[in-house]
């Protein structure tokens, strides 16, 4: 008998306790909670990455921007960036790379432009190959249009030996007259192209007014379709994620996620870089930056469209 | 399984549930399909065909030289203003006034850009003056874009230029920098003076311009360039224009402008001037430079609009005065001399200037005889000579006609020969002062009286001489000399005191301005005469004015004259004409080694003045080495002089120097006193100009106790009395003794020489109680000339006149001038 009694404790002793499974699916229903929390809280969402484009287009600051542009579009947690661009342009080339690269990332991952302050020449180029153009009522939008420093005819360098008419100076005098033209007509043509598709706010002026260069004001741009809407980088990144079918996100600057810094040009580093300018070089340049700073290019000090005043002091 | 096993399991489970949702979520969101599906944007079709290379058309054909003698005046465009525009910019105009016989010229600043302040652009130095040089001879003037503000008197310059019939073109690009804005437009300065404002704006024309925005079609031509109609025009980069103008391009309907907005049909090309100061039609303002200049002038119709601008420069009609000589003249030029000029070599020198100012300007001199030249009643001239410097005569049919002459010549001559002074209402006329009181010499008897003493002087009227007014007062309290030794009386004939001559003052008496002195004047005139001839006479009173008349024509130098359009008067001074340095002559004479005057050597300038064209005396105060206390003799001469009725000169050589030959020749007589003074060698030049001045025929009074000239190498002594001689009676004449004692303890003085030749008389000598007793002290020398130089009359005086007493001293000077000037 004690032998049969002990075995059937035993196997009753053996036996698991109800009560003890309903802990230990008590613990795994904790666990599984507890990982959806943190998960939820720490674990990765989709980005939406901001950059702030600022100063003049010149291949320095252009290339920066390629590179986070690059960057973004093949980083998979980046679902979409908002481009925040105070600018006032530059070179024709570089604004052209900036557009394109825009315009390439916008192929698969969704872009919003805010103009903080101006967008002008150049820096509007950039804007057009966004999906949508926000803009402040105040901000300077447009100047739509190129200039060069006149062209010269073709000259006998003493020293020089060529072996064609156009080898030194690239063209006759209206050769260049007519380039400029050229250069002026596409980026005219690229803004027709893009904005008359824009499913927000499409281009309602011709392109003979925009090549008469004007710079509006933000809701005179919303009126004749340059932009899109009113508003800011807080009313830019919802649309991001709308457009990129996420509700969950993050909001991340890219210069700090991606590791790419964006040091925009000095301001008198932007003076020599125009003093320097090659003859004949095209730029898209809201030129009212040169007559803030005058044509001796030694201001004390200057203030930009928005009202910023920049540090002045004569450089050498 | 064991509780172990159990729980162990258990807690793995838990663990990966934990960790499960923040795996699934990564890899969700790493491999997240994006529901973004943009629309696929296109691309912007940009592509251009390259321009290919134009078809080289044929330049246009080379213009045909012009078909006249003599380039006109030329074209002056302006970069002294530091106008930012080079010469090369001008090549295409150059070319077109070339093929119209007209010249370009550009005004540069000498003043290097660097050098300048550009920080002030009202700062530039007045330039009116070369203005005006520079558009004495011009045909118009053309002014683009001047960085630097135009002056009030260059803009004055400017409007006498315009209204005497020079045209001008304004021209104001926008593409050139000008004044920065913050100043009105620069050439509106000068615009506004002849009723044109070029407005501060730029033409655009976005539907219809040639490649750029700025280079708008011409739409409208008017006036003057109604025969552009029809033309395509375009400017390239142009401003507009304003104010009471005579527009002759315009704009079209699409053409706008930067700052005034809303209007169209802009006035681009006009003409203006302003009937007030008498430039209306003169003045041609364009907005845009670009169009007259490479490439743009060989574009569409360009090159007619540069022709257009060329051809209203051209149509310049400047109403030529005298001052703009020669520019009024034709391309031959004859020259002519009145009277019996003596032609020298500074004459021919000045000549010969005139003669390479003309050629300058493209055209020649001849000269004519007197024969081919009429210029009285009938006005003629015609040339008979072969024109100087050309290998042979031009044949009739290629030289141009003979219209124009130059007529040198004293005024007398022209007075004489020609009706141009009178046609010019100028008449030669002299003005003689009356003299009060007379003065009448008195006689002196044949017999030498022994206790007769000296007459006492009449008293004098107050005269003046360069220092000052002197009141001259007979010496009453004298004690006249009474000579009690045996006389030795000269058997002369006494004859009165000759009336001397009053001055006479030569004017030119002219119907346009008070009496002009003659001496002091020059005059050049313009007449026209008939058949489309002038003439230009150069006028003055003898050849050292004629000089610097011509030396004025030459240079053009009217500074310091009246000018009126045919007349210009101007001053003479003589000393103008003693423009050579003074050279040392070859010779060195030295008194003891001359016996007589000095030979002339060759280096001494050639004197051109007249003999005795300022005056009959010159008293030549040597006082170079006057003590304080010494007095002066040339007072003496001059005092006395001028009681006879002569006006003599004074020189003085401690401030004057030594008079040049230039200066002696201007007298019939020069009286070289050195009186008491101690002296000093004569400078070579000196009596080389003495020398000189005899051989032309001057009279020459050498007197002192060390003359200039004529003592002997022998030292300086003594003289207590002098005898008079009978080989000079009228030099002796109403002295008062044959011997004279002279006053004790006088300086010594210098013998004279005692060889002076055939031609020498000696009047006086030292009486036996003089050192060197017997030694001449007063020579007389008189020979010949060469034929038509006059009679050379020389004193030589080897002691001081104020020795004598005062009647004698008078009496000697007044004996003096009467063998010197009245014989």
């Amino acid at each position: 008998m004690n032998a049969s009694l002990s075995e059937g404790a035993e196997e009753i002793l053996m036996r698991p306790k109800r009560w003890r499974i309903g802990v230990e699916i008590v613990f795994l229903v904790i666990c599984l909670v507890i990982g959806l929390v943190l998960s939820e809280r720490f674990g990765p969402r989709p980005i939406i990455g901001t950059v702030r484009f600022e100063g003049l287009i010149v291949p320095p600051s252009a290339q920066q921007m390629w590179n986070i542009l690059e960057a973004a579009r093949r980083d998979p947690r980046v679902a979409g960036i908002v481009v925040e661009i105070s600018s006032f342009g530059g070179d024709a080339s570089s604004s052209e790379k900036l557009y394109y690269a825009m315009a390439n990332f916008r192929q698969e991952k969704p872009l919003v432009v805010v103009i903080d302050g101006e967008a002008t020449s150049g820096g509007y180029y950039m804007a057009i190959a966004a999906n949508k153009i926000y803009a402040p009522a105040a901000a300077a939008v447009g100047n739509i249009g190129v200039w060069m420093s006149r062209p010269a005819d073709p000259m006998i360098v003493p020293d020089v030996l060529s072996t064609g008419p156009y080898k030194l100076g690239g063209g006759s005098r209206f050769d260049n007259i007519r380039q400029l033209e050229m250069v002026k007509d596409a980026f005219v043509n690229t803004v027709l192209h893009e904005r008359t598709q824009s499913p927000y706010n499409p281009l309602r002026v011709d392109g003979r007014v925009l090549g008469e260069g004007h710079i509006y004001l933000g809701n005179e741009a919303l009126a004749l379709g340059m932009v899109d809407a009113l508003g800011g980088v807080s009313d830019a990144i919802p649309d991001v994620a709308a457009l990129a079918g996420i509700a969950r996100y993050e909001v991340r600057d890219l210069t700090e996620y991606l590791g790419l810094p964006f040091q925009p040009v000095d301001p008198f580093q932007m003076l020599a870089t125009l003093r320097d300018t090659l003859p004949g070089e095209v730029l898209l340049l809201d030129t009212r930056f040169i007559a803030l700073v005058g044509p001796a290019y030694d201001a004390t000090s200057f203030r930009t469209a928005n009202g910023a005043v920049l540090p002045g002091g004569k450089r050498p | 399984m064991s509780n172990t096993h159990r729980s162990s399991l258990v807690i793995a489970l838990g663990i990966l549930l934990l960790v499960l949702p923040f795996a699934v979520r990564s890899v969700l969101t790493e491999w997240r399909t994006s529901s973004y599906h943009p629309a696929a944007s296109g691309q912007v079709e940009l592509a251009a065909t390259p321009e290919p290379t134009p078809t080289a058309a044929p330049a246009p054909r080379e213009p045909e030289a012009p078909a006249t003698y003599l380039r006109r005046g030329p074209v002056v465009v302006d970069l002294a203003h530091f106008n930012m525009v080079s010469p090369s910019q001008f090549q295409a105009l150059s070319a077109q006034l070339a093929a119209r016989g007209i010249a370009l010229r550009f005004w540069t600043n000498p003043t290097p850009m660097a050098s300048v302040d550009k920080s002030n652009l009202a700062g530039l130095a007045d330039q009116s003056d070369q203005l005006a040089i520079q558009l004495r001879d011009a045909s118009a003037l053309v002014v683009v874009s001047p960085l630097f503000l135009w002056k009030d008197a260059e803009i004055a310059v400017v409007e006498r230029f315009v209204a005497d019939g020079g045209r001008l073109l304004l021209i104001s690009d926008p593409d050139i920098p000008e004044v920065p804005d913050r100043f009105l437009r620069d050439l509106n300065r000068l615009a506004e003076r002849f009723g044109v404002i070029f407005n501060d704006d730029y033409l655009y024309d976005l539907s219809r311009n040639d490649r750029n925005f700025t280079h708008v079609y011409q739409s409208q031509f008017w006036d003057r360039a109604a025969k552009l109609q029809g033309k395509t025009i375009v400017f390239y980069g142009v401003r507009s224009l304003s104010g009471p103008i005579i527009s002759q391009v315009r704009t079209g309907e699409t053409v706008q402008s930067s700052l005034r907005s809303g209007l169209s049909g802009f006035t681009t090309v006009a003409l203006a001037g302003l009937a007030a100061n008498r430039s209306t039609g003169r003045v041609l303002a364009m907005g845009d430079f670009d169009v007259l200049t490479e490439p743009y002038v060989s574009r569409y119709d360009n090159l007619l609009m540069l022709e257009f601008v060329a051809d209203f420069l051209a149509a310049a009609q400047r109403e030529q005065e005298l001052a703009d000589f020669p520019a009024y003249m034709g391309a031959r030029v004859g020259l002519t001399f009145g009277g019996d000029l003596p032609l020298d070599a500074p004459f021919l020198a000045q000549v010969s200037q005139l003669q390479q100012l003309l050629q300058t300007s493209g055209r020649t001199l001849e000269l004519l005889s007197p024969a081919d030249v009429v210029l009285t009643a009938t006005m003629t001239f015609s040339p008979s000579a072969v024109p100087v410097g050309t290998l042979q005569p031009p044949s009739a049919a290629d030289s141009p006609p003979l219209n124009d002459l130059v007529y040198v010549a004293s005024y007398e001559a022209a007075e004489r020969e020609t009706t141009l002074l009178r046609d010019a209402g100028i008449r030669l006329a002299e003005i003689t002062p009356t003299l009060t009181p007379t003065l009448t010499p008195t006689a002196t008897p044949t017999a030498t009286p022994h206790n007769t003493p000296s007459p006492a002087p009449e008293p004098s009227p107050t005269c003046t001489s360069q220092r000052g007014t002197f009141a001259l007062l007979p010496d009453l309290d004298a004690t006249p000399e009474v000579t009690l030794t045996p006389s030795i009386t000269p058997e002369v004939e006494l004859t009165p005191t000759p009336t001397p001559s009053p001055a006479v003052t030569r004017v030119l008496e002219t119907s346009f301005s008070p009496p002009l002195l003659l001496d002091d004047s020059i005059l050049i005139l313009r007449r026209q005469l008939p058949g489309d001839k002038q003439v230009t006479a150069v006028l003055g009173s003898d050849l050292a004015a004629l000089e610097s008349a011509l030396d004025r024509l030459v240079m053009q130098n009217f500074a310091d004259c009246v000018t009126r359009p045919d007349v210009v008067i101007c001053p003479f001074k003589f000393e103008e004409s003693a423009a050579a340095p003074e050279q040392t002559p070859s010779a060195s004479p030295t008194p003891e080694a001359t016996e007589g005057p000095a030979k002339t050597p060759a280096a001494v300038e050639t004197p051109s003045a007249p003999l005795g064209s300022k005056g009959d005396v010159l008293v030549v105060d040597d006082n170079r080495t006057a003590a304080a206390e010494d007095a002066s003799e040339a007072d003496i001469y001059t005092r006395t002089l001028q009681e006879m009725g002569y006006t003599p000169a004074l020189w003085y050589t401690a401030s004057d120097g030594d008079p040049t030959i230039q200066d002696l020749l201007g007298y019939r007589w020069v009286i070289w006193s050195r009186g008491v003074y101690r002296g000093e060698p004569a400078q070579t030049k000196t009596l080389a100009a003495l020398a000189l001045y005899l051989e032309r025929g001057g009279r020459l009074t050498i007197s002192g106790r060390t003359p200039v000239l004529g003592g002997s190498s022998r030292p300086a002594s003594a003289i207590a009395d002098v005898v008079l001689t009978d080989e000079v009676p009228p030099l002796v004449v109403g002295l008062s003794s044959s011997t004279i004692t002279l006053p004790p303890d006088l300086p010594p003085a210098v013998p004279l020489g005692n060889q002076w030749g055939d031609n020498a008389k000696v009047a006086m000598r030292r009486g036996p109680n003089s050192a060197d007793a017997d030694a001449p002290v007063l020579v007389a020398l008189e020979s010949n000339n060469a034929p038509g130089e006059g009679v050379r009359r020389v004193i030589i005086l080897g002691m001081a006149l104020n020795w004598l007493s005062d009647a004698d001293t008078a009496q000697l000077v007044r004996n003096m001038a009467a063998w010197t000037l009245e014989r």
